[in-house]
Order: structure tokens, then sequence, then C-alpha cells
């Protein structure tokens, strides 16, 4: 009863900078479009208007519900992981490598391995970022952020010198054989099954962060780690650890788009979802379950933007402006909530 | 003192923060160009007092008189107009700029308008650092100066806002005793120019020989002023307490025959140096027995944080041998020490000690898991964790504490027994405390006193070390004495008069062992 | 590889990077990361060209190319200084604000939300060729540059005397370095964040301006390419002092130039694109290294001896 009303408070205190936000946006339609109200309803309702709108949804949900979950340890561990973006490209370019090199093993063993390297790439680049913090004090902000670039270019490289699938036009990889592609949800045709993965693990990183011993020494590592160290806290390694699975759900969450969502590499497959994930973990109160609530009303807002769109004369910039404003409304919350201690 | 000659005279000021009376009415008188030391307790007021002066915070009540003439000090910048300037424990000063630089900085002199004058902020450092005697180099960068020189350009700083009352808070606490003597003689120089200078500390010792008036606070409130000629350092100690000072204790009945168990713990020729190759500890061999507390003295810096986190596992040792309960635990991690049965309480709660945007319930817990039987399943059980909390709080007497609250929230004192009761509740064989009762008041620091004892009572070998000669003489069976990294001597109580105690720590009279 | 053009191609390449890395070096002395200079750099190209398709003068865009730069720092600073946001995460949310308005701008106003072409488009001011002959090296460099590309290398003594010779400079330093003790000192350090915050979008405008208005006369939604971090990059790399600074925005120019011509050699861009930010990354950690190697002066906070 106690976690629920915590939970209840975690996913309540970001409503306030939701609310205004969509208020203002309100104001702003309002005094462009013809049809406000018409406008909103579509931003806010066309997701549920058919099957499709629907699954299109929770693909855009999963990944970032995914990179959030994970940007929640590397924040209760104390680390500002700027890096998602570049952890979910090298996932899903190591999940798209392995599947075009094996593609004769059977589904059953391609697909976890395919999952596999994609965590373990991401993995790898939260592991970096975090080693450099621990043992020599480099701000992992600058790093988190300029490896960013390294794996974007990176995996524009691959894409386009070796994956690249002369077919067809643009910076696409080779398509995955139909074996490792995820199925969709029961009953959503199209819908991605790694949604499910992320309502799992959020309530597996809930258990994590606030059930296990291990959880409570991340965190006391992130609070204050000369306090961890004296309570016998290995804390250095428990950073590092932090950041490893953080970095890893950014790769699962670019693994499983491949698999399940794109079925192969595309150069410019994300709309900046680490960075919107970052914001979503910090809306949601750095809390996995908040987190994957939240991630689900960025999806809504994201994809209602095109419905708006449509139906109406208000562009779907509107929304990429709208979060922007989100964004500073609410850290300026943050941090007012947060001197009070 | 008469009051119409005083330079500065404050009458009934008073300030709460929050619920929490700072200070409840403090008169105080200065005469120009004295030395006037304020005395008191951690938590009596003197910094608050002090901050007050300086333009940090204003008060809530009362008046302040400089020159007869009431004056009101909204910020810093009105105090140095006025006249006042602050010596800060903490320095403020910018590393990478020379002493000239820190010295003028926010208003430099300067040139053609728009440039500062360097050659001119030099030519007037240099001047003011020869005027006072000093030694200092006004191009060099502070990052490079050891902390006595630092204190001497802040010391400067406020000299060249023509500061006529200069207040020092704790200067002495972070300076190494000939340090300590280097200031004295700074302070009996500006005394010589006609500058007044408030000195504030809680240990009258050091500063004794250049005050020529003292003032005691406690609790908020002014006790009196007395000619330091004419007073012992006894009576201030006992008007700082306002009462006869810690009745209960082991050093009160030292003899009294107590017996002793085996050694639970040994330090054999233990060296920690830094990465600059000094000696922290130099071969500092100890042993502490089955319910015997042996104290630490010594004056602040000279190895005894370092003592304590060498047999915490906090610091690696590079020579010589820790064995707790007759096992080497010399390389071993903090987890496999804790197991073994150590206790640590260490000596800054906020540092150390606890992590403040925790909950209560979660920093008690943070030792216990296991042992304490917090988890089911593998998985934390709040409920017990909890119910574990609650215990902790029960006992502890900490009022107005619930599991779920950040114990940040809490006071210093209730911290602290927070800290003392997670360590306690796994019953340690050794227990380390480290300025236990540190900015604590006399019942926290009372009830922290007698639990240490119950501890030794049950058979624990307690470790002792604070700053407080009071503490360590009140508590202790033997008594150890620090100075630069080594123990000069460990006495039985009754052989350690506090004068002699006195002597070691300033690091005289080696051969008193 | 052409040798002789290539030194005007690596100071083209240099001059967006270089106002850019001087934009993150004034607010990082002030202690600030500023990420938010790709934002502002958009912002002002974008203004650049908005306002000269309308008003068909070359000065009045350039001005307000600096202007919208500056309002958009001091949005970061309202929010920052004045309501407490977090610099890193506030700055972010400048960057996609920026770009959203500007991307809500095309589509709602200028239906074209590819970018921004207006079909005649007044030229800023070209040092002519053959003015500065008689400078050897680099006289010819500079030889066809636009005046923004002199204001670029004239910024860099500028910044070092503001930061080393000026009282508000030194001000700006102490507050970045010790907060406390610049407080302590009377300077009023917000406003000394404020300050750099400003200077700060002065060069982003510059940067953005010279993006926009040196040839290509259009705006596109991706125009900072980025360009912004790497100056990032370049300031982190040169430690925030203007002569490195400066140095590793021409290597990082170099880099950008070279990328360009190598690709007929078959080696990939990306690899040369990828240095500036590999560059930052190894700069900062053989920093700290040496740091903690070399055993350091004691922290000035450190009270114990």
């Amino acid at each position: 009863m106690k976690a629920f009303r915590q939970l209840l408070r975690a996913v309540a205190a970001p409503l306030g900078a939701i609310a205004l936000t969509l208020f203002l946006g309100f104001l702003l339609v309002a005094s462009i479009a013809d049809e406000p109200v018409l406008a909103y309803r579509e931003l806010l309702f066309a997701n549920f208007q058919s099957l499709g709108n629907f699954a299109l949804f929770i693909n855009r949900a999963t990944p970032l519900a995914l990179i959030a979950i994970g940007i929640v340890f590397a924040f209760r561990a104390g680390v500002f992981n700027v890096g998602g973006e570049g952890q979910l490209y090298l996932g899903a370019m190591a999940a798209t490598v392995m599947g075009l090199a094996l593609p004769g093993l059977p589904g059953f063993v391609l697909l976890p391995l395919c999952v596999f390297v994609g965590i373990a790439a991401g993995g790898f680049w939260g592991y970096i970022p975090a080693v450099l913090k621990v043992k020599l004090q480099v701000d992992e902000v600058v790093t988190t952020l300029m490896l960013n670039f390294v794996a974007l270019l990176f995996t524009s490289y691959l894409v386009n010198h070796l994956l690249r699938d002369t077919t067809t036009y643009g910076a696409i990889s080779w398509t995955l054989p139909e074996s490792v592609w995820l199925p969709s949800i029961p009953g959503v045709p199209n819908a991605t099954s790694a949604f499910l993965v992320a309502v799992v693990l959020a309530v597996l990183a809930w258990v994590l962060l606030f059930r296990t011993v291990w959880g409570s020494e991340v965190r006391a590592a992130g609070t204050n780690l000369r306090f961890a160290e004296t309570v016998g806290v290995p804390a250095a390694r428990r950073v590092i650890e932090a950041m490893i699975v953080s970095g890893g759900m950014a790769g699962l969450a670019g693994a499983l788009y491949v698999l399940g969502t794109g079925h192969r590499f595309e150069q410019n497959f994300s709309p900046a979802y680490g960075l919107v994930a970052l914001t979503v973990a910090l809306l949601a109160r750095v809390h996995p379950i908040s987190a994957l609530v939240t991630a689900l009303f960025y999806a809504l807002m994201l994809n209602g933007a095109a419905y708006m769109q449509i139906a109406t004369d208000v562009p779907r910039s509107l929304v990429a402006l709208l979060t922007g404003l989100l964004v500073l409304l609410m850290t300026a919350r943050l941090r007012r909530q947060s001197s009070r201690h | 003192m008469d009051g119409s000659t005083a330079i500065l005279t404050l009458q009934g000021i008073a300030k709460r923060f929050g619920d929490k009376e700072a200070l409840k009415s403090v008169d105080l008188s200065v005469a120009p160009g004295e030395v006037h030391v304020v005395c008191g307790e951690n938590g009596a007021g003197k910094s608050t007092l002090m901050n007050i002066l300086a333009g940090i915070h204003q008060a809530d009540a009362g008046t302040i008189s400089l020159r007869g003439m009431p004056v009101s000090i909204p910020d810093p910048i009105a105090a140095s107009r006025l006249g006042i300037g602050m010596v800060h424990q903490h320095f403020k000063l910018v590393p990478s700029m020379s002493v000239a630089e820190n010295l003028y900085l926010g208003r430099n002199p300067r040139k053609y308008l728009v440039f500062s004058n360097r050659a001119e902020m030099e030519r007037r450092a240099a001047e003011l650092i020869a005027r006072y005697r000093f030694d200092l180099d006004p191009r060099a960068p502070v990052g490079r100066l050891s902390v006595g020189q630092r204190q001497r350009v802040e010391i400067l700083k406020a000299l060249a806002f023509d500061a006529e009352i200069l207040i020092l808070d704790e200067p002495t606490a972070v300076l190494t005793p000939p340090e300590v003597g280097e200031l004295l003689d700074v302070i009996a120089n500006l005394r010589e120019r006609g500058r007044t200078v408030l000195f504030i500390t809680h240990k009258l010792r050091e500063v004794k020989a250049v005050a020529d008036h003292v003032s005691v606070l406690r609790h908020g409130e002014s006790v009196g002023t007395h000619l330091a000629a004419e007073v012992s350092e006894a009576d201030i100690a006992r008007a700082m307490v306002g009462r006869q000072v810690f009745l209960s204790g082991r050093g009160a009945d030292a003899d009294k025959p107590r017996t002793f168990g085996p050694a639970l713990l040994e330090l054999e020729n233990v060296s920690v140096s830094n990465a600059s190759g000094r000696r922290l500890l130099d071969a500092v061999s100890l042993a502490v027995r089955a319910g015997e507390v042996v104290g630490i003295a010594g004056v602040d810096g000279n190895g005894q944080t370092e003592l304590a986190e060498a047999i915490a596992g906090l610091l690696p040792i590079q020579a010589g041998t820790v064995r707790l309960n007759g096992r080497a635990i010399t390389g071993t991690t903090v987890p496999e020490r804790i197991s073994a049965g150590l206790g640590f309480v260490p000596e800054d709660r906020l540092d150390r000690g606890l992590s403040p945007t925790m909950t209560i319930a979660e920093n008690v817990a943070a030792t216990n898991y296991r042992r304490a039987h917090l988890l089911r399943g593998g998985l934390v059980d709040p409920a017990r964790r909890d119910a574990f909390a609650e215990r902790a709080i029960r006992e502890f007497d900490v009022r107005g504490a619930a599991p779920d609250r950040a114990i940040g929230q809490l006071s210093g004192g209730n911290m602290q027994k927070l800290v003392v009761a997670r360590e306690m509740a796994r019953r340690p064989r050794v227990l380390v405390v480290a300025q236990p009762t540190r900015g604590l008041d006399i019942g926290a620091a009372e009830f922290i006193h007698s639990r240490i004892l119950e501890a030794a009572d049950a058979g624990a070998a307690v470790l002792l070390i604070s700053s407080e000669l009071s503490e360590v003489l009140l508590l202790s069976d033997r008594i150890g004495v620090m100075y630069r990294g080594r123990m000069l001597a460990v006495l039985p109580r009754k052989q350690a008069e506090e004068e002699r105690i006195g002597i070691l720590m300033n690091g005289g009279e080696a051969q008193a062992a | 590889m052409d040798l002789v053009t290539l030194p005007a191609a690596v100071l083209e390449q240099t001059v967006p990077i270089l106002l850019a890395a001087l934009a993150a070096m004034i607010t990082l002395r002030a202690n600030i990361l500023n990420v938010a200079v790709e934002g502002m750099m958009l912002v002002a190209a974008f203004t650049a060209i908005a306002v000269g398709d309308v008003t068909g003068n070359a000065l009045y865009a350039f001005a307000a190319a600096l202007v919208a730069a500056c309002l958009v720092s001091q949005i970061l600073a309202v929010i920052t200084l004045r309501f407490g946001a977090d610099f890193i995460v506030a700055g972010l949310g400048i960057n996609i604000l920026a770009s959203g308005s500007i991307l809500f701008l095309l589509e709602r106003v200028y239906n074209s939300p590819g970018g921004l072409r207006p079909i005649t488009f007044p030229d800023i001011w070209h040092l002519p060729a053959g003015a500065l002959s008689f400078v050897p090296v680099l006289g010819p460099m500079l030889e066809g540059q636009s005046f923004i590309a002199l204001l670029a290398i004239l910024a860099i003594p500028a910044s070092f005397v503001f930061l080393y010779r000026t009282p508000t400079g030194a001000n700006l330093r102490a507050t970045g370095e010790d907060e406390a003790a610049a407080r302590s000192a009377g300077i009023r350090t917000d406003r000394m964040k404020a300050l750099a915050l400003l200077l700060s979008g002065v060069l982003a405008g510059l940067a953005g301006a010279q993006l926009a208005m040196d040839r290509l006369h259009f705006f596109l939604p991706e125009m900072s390419a980025g360009r912004g971090f790497i100056g990032l990059a370049a300031t982190l790399f040169g430690a925030g002092t203007p002569w490195m600074t400066a140095a590793a925005s021409l290597m990082f120019g170099f880099f950008g130039a070279v990328g360009d011509r190598l690709q007929a050699f078959a080696l990939p861009s990306q690899f040369v694109l990828m240095l500036p930010y590999l560059a930052a990354v190894v700069g900062l950690t053989f920093a700290r290294w040496r740091a903690s190697t070399k055993g350091r002066p004691a922290a000035i906070t450190e009270t114990k001896v």
C-alpha cells in the first residue's frame, strides 16, 4: 500500500508540468487553428481510433520506455547519462550485424543472440564513461554526450558501407531474416511485443532498485558515495554496474526496435529517442514504473501530432516545440523541489 | 567595560532558524584595539553571531552599535564598508588566481577604464604584505600555498578593505600547532597596530596567551565577560557547559579496579602515506581489550581521521598489521571487516555517516540487511526493515522520526543517534567512534556517551577518537595522544593528567611515555 | 589533394567551429557546460535568412541574428538562474525548443518544412582578393572570407584579454572556479553567469550568421550539423583557454576539410568526423589522468593538512 502511494506521488508530481505545457500548447493552437478543440482531440485520442493507430503508438512508446528505465538506473547511481542515443544505435547495429551475419541459424538461437549482442553493445557504451568517471573523475555528461556522436557516426559508416541494401535508396541495411522477427502482440497486429518486455522490465527494475540489497547499494552510491563506502558498499563497482545496465537497456531498446519494428537498420531510425528518454526519466522523477507511464504519454503526443496535422491545419512540429517547452518547465520545477531538502 | 567607549556593542541579539532558536539574547561589548575571544561549545551560537556581524545573516531582534551608533548590516558588502572583516573557517579564495588577484577580487584597480591594472594590484599587495610582515609572494597562485599561508591571505583580504574589526571564525581548527603559533604572532601584531580582533573558538587553551577579554556563549545566550588573565581554563569550560562537566564516566571513577578481556583490536606499526609520500600514520601500535575504552586525544589533523579510516578499511595500509579478534584484517574489504565484528561511527555524519536524502529506514538498515534478517526470499522486506528502524528510533529516543522520512531532515543529534544505533545493532566486538558528539547538545552527547560505555560494559573493545579532551578524559580507561601521525604515548587514565596530555598534544615531551 | 585551396577550405570549416567553441568557452569559465550553443546557432541562422528575406538588407539580417541568439541565451539564463533549472537539461531543452519552433514556423508561416530559400538575398561583405596579399600565408587564406570570419579570428585575442586582463573577466573566472569565494568578494555571481551566457549568445549568433550568410544564403533545419557540439568538444579539449581552444577548433576544422576530400581516397568520412568527439573524450581523460598521477597541490577546500 505504501509502495503504491509512493508510486502515485512519483507519477503525480510531473503532471503539473504536463498540464501546463498542454495548456500553453492549446493557447498556441487556439491562436492559429480554426478548430483548436478538434486539433487537440486528434492529438490526444486519434491514437485509439483504430488498432493500426494503436499499434503505431505502442511501437513509438517501446524504445522510449526501455531507454528511460535504463536511464533511471544511471541517475539512481548518480550518473547523468546523456548517452542513451549512442547506446541505442550501437544496440540496434549490433543486433543487425548478428542477424545478417548468421542468417542460417534457427530463430530460437539467433533471436536471443541478437538480443544479447544488442545489450552487450549498449552496455559497453555505458561502461566506458562509467569507468572514466569512477577511476578518473572524468565528467560523464561530457563523455556520454560526445560518445553519442561517435556511435552515430560509426553506425552510419557500417550502414553506408558494409550493410547497405544496394537494391533500395538511402542508408538502410539489408532486411533481417524473418526467423528473428519478433511476433506482434496477440490481437494487435503490427504492435511490437517488445512492449511487453518493457512492461516486465519496468516492474523488474522497480524490484531491483527498491527491493534488493543491490538496489539499495546503487542508490547509496548515487546519493553519497563516501557513505556507501563506509557502510561496506563496493560503490565504484555499483556505479559501473548501474551504467552497464543503463547502457544495456538502451542497447536492448535498439535491438528490439530492429527485431520487432524496423526489421533492418535505418540510419535515422531514432527521432532523438535517447534525448527524449532522458527527459522522460527526469519527468518520471527517476522512477521506473512512472517512466513507463511517462513514455506512453510522450508517444501519445508524438504520434497524435501527426493525426492532428492530417485533420487540421496545425503543423506536427508543434509537438517538438511543446517537447522543448515541457523539458524547460519540468526542470525548473525539479530543482525547486529538490532544493527543499 | 564601559559601553560608551566600546567600538562594538551588541544588545539582545536573537536569531531563530525555523523552529531552532540559535541565539536567544546575546550582549557583547568590545573595546577598541583588544583581542576579544568568544568561547562556546559547538552549537552555542558563536558562528551565527559572527555571521550576523558579517552581514551573512540578519538578527531577528536586538541592536548592533558601532562606535556608539546603531547600524544595520544587510549584506557582507555593508559589513566591509563599516570596517568589519570576516575570516571564514572555510577559506573563500580562488585557487588559480594569484595572492594579489585574490586580495583585489571584485574590486580590481583599473586602467583605461576597462582593463585590470595588474602592476598596481601587485604593488598594493606587496605593500600590504610588507606592512604586516607576512611571508607571501603577491604573484604566487593561491592553490600552491599551505593552509597557514592561505589563512594569512584571508586575513590580508579583510585588512585590504581597511577592516577595523577583524572576526576570525575558529581559525585554529585547520592549522597545525606551529601554524597556530604563527597565527598568534599575527594577531599580536594586529593589536599593536590598533585593530580590534574578535576570535571565535571552542578551544580557549590555544588562544589564551593573546586574549584580553573572554566572553562565553551558552545555548544562544551570553553568560559573562572576563579578563583573560583572571580566569582559568576550567572556569571557562564550566561556564561554557553551565554546570559541572560530565559527571558520569569511567574517567571520574578511575580508581575503581576493572578487569578486561583479551585484546580484540590490535595495531602493529601501522603506517599510511598520502600520494606525495607524507606519512599520515607513522608506525602506530595500539591494543584495545574487551570491555575497555581507549581514547585518542590530539589536535585535529594529526592522524586521527586516518587512524579511524585505516581500521575501518577505507584507507589502504602501506605497512603494519591490524588484527580484529586475533585475526589479521589488514588487507580485507569493508564488508569483511563488518562481518568480522567491526562497528564504525565516522567523524562526519553528513559525509560518511549517512546519506541525507535517503530514508531513515534505509540508512539504519544499510549495514544490517543480512544480519538483522531484513530480507525475505532474497528481497528486502520493507515491513521488517521499517520495524528494524522503528526499534532503533525507540531505543535511541529519536523524537519526531518515522522510518520513511529522509534522515537529512533530522537534527544533528538525532542523526548521530541513528548512526550509532545502526552500528550498535550488530553488537560489534570492536567499536571505533570518531568525534561522536561533535556539534551535539549536552543531552544528546550524554546519551551517546552512555551508549558507548554500555557497549564497553557488554564486552566490546571501544576506540574513541575525539578532539574534545574533556570527552576523552571522561570516558577512557587509557588515553593515547597523537601528534603528526605518531602515537606519542598511551597512558593509563590515572597517569593522564590534563596538563601532561596537553603538552603531548602539542608534540612536547615525547619522552613522557 | 588540392594544396592551394585547402587552407581556405580549412578556414571556412574552422570559423563556425571556432565561434561555437569560444561561445562554449566563455560559459565554461563561469562553470556552465553550454550544450545550447547548437540551438542558438540554429536560431541565428534562421533569423538571418528570415530577416534578410524580408528587409533585403544584409546588416539588418546580421544584427537580427545576433539579437535572436542573445535572446535565446537569456531565456536559458532566466530558466536556470532564476528558476533553478539544471543547465544540461535546460540547454538540451532549448535545443529541442529552438529546432521545434523553427520547424513550426517553416511549416506554418513559410509552408516549406524543408528549409527557407529566398529567391534573392543580400550579400555580406567579403575581403576582396588581393587585399591582404602583403601578409604571408594568412593573407591569401583570408581573402574572400566574410567579415564574420575576420571577427572570429579577432575574437580569440579579444576573449583572452577579456578573461585575463579585465576586472569583469576576473570576476567571471572567480564565479566559475569558486562561487562562494566570488560571492564573498561582493561579486554577483548570477549576473556573471547571465553575462557569460549573453556573450555566448553573441558568439553563437556570429556562428549562425556565418553559416547562413557567408555563401549559402538559405536555411536548412539541419544546417548547424552538430557544430555547436564540436565547438563544445574543442573547448573541452582546449581546457577552456582561448589559444588552446582556437588551436583545437583549427584542428577540427582541418579534419572537416580533409574529411570531405578523403572520400576520394575511399577513407570513410565518418571516421574523420568522429575525431573531434573522440579528441574531447581522450583529451579530458588524459588531463584527469595526469592530474591524478602528478599528486597535485592540495585542493583549496581541503582542511586537513
